[in-house]
């Protein structure tokens, strides 16, 4: 009876051994892979949140570097009144040396500046406004739309720009001043700056690097991977590789506007580089948003659609290079494109942005200059 | 302690495939910065002192089971 007892004891006992056993029995791999997948949910949400929703949320609290004032002292304003008398000419009033006979007068050298002369053909002595263009005494805008017959169609605008003053060539940022993930809806960007024509900027709203100016105030000076183009106080506009500049050079040649999303499009030809400094998905079909250069004071944007079925697919940055090179500028440059890609005229939508655009950081405008600015 | 060990490698490899999401999320966006971003300079790290973590371990195992049987002799 004891003995029973015993192995019955035994038995009890061997069960309770074996009880932690079976509670701390292995998982299977299907257990485990799920585990797994829900740790890297876990982890995606986690970091998605950090990294964007809650930056996004603090957007109002985050500090940017404070801006700082390059403009050159005798800046563009200059420009589109009467164009000053050579230095030659001018006499001091209170001169005491004996009349001479007087040389003939030069002829005077035109001023590269003086856009309002060199531009007269397009500007108007009174404001005209259509659906597609606006002129006045200052700015001249024409769009066109262009549907290419590549393999996909691709529905295109080209908006021809020629400005009196550098200054009627503006950017701005969403809610007026440079704030990390600040945006606004194009539209009310561009009444905010009082825009006639503007087109989405380069991101810089998402970035803290690079280098970095914008009418005339240097934000960052950095240099970086990514292509820049800078337009000059001259009017002149360069694109950059991203090993073909120094940040001190640039700087040292007084810039107005730097953008930093690129690439940049065009060779110092004219003509479309070789390889483009882009990502495969970024040089792939999207819609598009680029700004060209002819010639100091003359200047043009470029929307293409795309994302939007047998309406417009987009281009390939290759393609895209090529039609500012059929255009004739000697210089482009690609901005930020996809979803960003609107081109705003008088209040509203020139162009059909897919899903109807997304809020931008920053906007490139022409404008009126009123009295008394700048 | 011993949980932590048979979590840790499991940790190591969940890390590992959203850091591999990450790569190529910045091949779509660079300028999102999905690996520059001082959140991702951080979440590398960790990457890293998890991934030694589990290297370490392995071979301390690998260790403790080529010393048992020179014992049992």
């Amino acid at each position: 009876m004891e003995e029973n007892k015993t192995r019955q004891e035994l038995r009890e006992e061997q069960l309770q051994s074996q009880a932690p056993r079976r509670k701390r029995k292995r998982k299977s791999v299907g257990e485990l892979i799920l585990q797994d997948l829900l740790l890297i949910a876990l982890i995606l949400l986690s970091f998605a949140l950090v990294h964007h929703v809650i930056p996004r949320m603090m957007k109002g609290s985050y500090e940017p570097p404070a801006a700082r004032d390059i403009r050159p002292t005798a800046a563009v304003t200059a420009a589109p009144e009467a164009s000053p008398a050579p230095a030659a000419e001018t006499q001091p009033a209170d001169s005491s040396e004996p009349e001479t006979t007087p040389e003939p007068t030069p002829e005077p050298t035109p001023d590269p500046m003086d856009w309002r002369t060199k531009f007269a053909d397009h500007f108007t002595d009174e404001v005209v406004v259509t659906d597609h263009s606006y002129t006045s005494p200052n700015i001249a805008i024409d769009i066109q739309k262009y549907v290419s017959d590549d393999i996909a169609p691709s529905t295109y605008f080209v908006a021809d720009i020629y400005v009196a003053s550098l200054e009627n060539f503006q950017t701005y940022w969403a809610g007026g001043s440079f704030r990390k993930w600040m945006e606004e809806d194009p539209i009310q960007c561009a009444k905010n700056a009082g825009a006639i024509l503007a087109v989405n900027g380069d991101y810089a709203d998402s970035q803290d690097f690079g280098l970095l100016v914008r009418n005339g105030e240097l934000y960052m000076e950095e240099q970086t991977i990514y292509d820049i183009c800078a337009l000059y106080y001259d009017g002149t506009m360069v694109t950059y590789g991203a090993d073909e500049y120094k940040v001190e050079d640039v700087l040292a040649r007084e810039p107005y506007q730097i953008w930093k999303f690129g690439p940049a499009l065009l060779d110092e030809n004219g003509q479309p580089r070789s390889s483009f400094n882009a990502t495969g998905p970024i040089s792939d079909v999207n819609p598009r948003t680029g700004l060209g250069y002819y010639e100091p004071g003359h200047y043009c944007f470029v929307v293409v659609d795309g994302r939007q079925g047998g309406y417009s697919a987009g281009m390939r940055i290759g393609r895209f290079a090529q039609l500012f090179a059929d255009l004739g500028c000697k210089a482009a440059y690609n901005l930020d494109g996809g979803r960003s890609s609107v081109m705003v005229f008088q209040g509203g939508f020139f162009n059909n942005p897919y899903l109807n655009g997304r809020n931008a950081g920053d906007i490139l405008l022409i404008r009126e200059i009123e009295e008394g600015e700048g | 302690m011993k949980k932590l060990g048979e979590f840790i490698p499991h940790l190591s490899i969940c890390l590992l495939i959203c850091l591999a999401v990450f790569t190529v999320l910045d091949g779509y966006n660079p300028y999102m910065k999905w690996l520059t971003s001082t959140v991702s300079k951080i979440y590398i790290v960790l990457c890293i002192v998890v991934g030694i973590t589990t290297a370490v371990m392995l071979i301390v195992r690998q260790r403790r089971r080529k010393k048992k049987p020179k014992q049992e002799q």
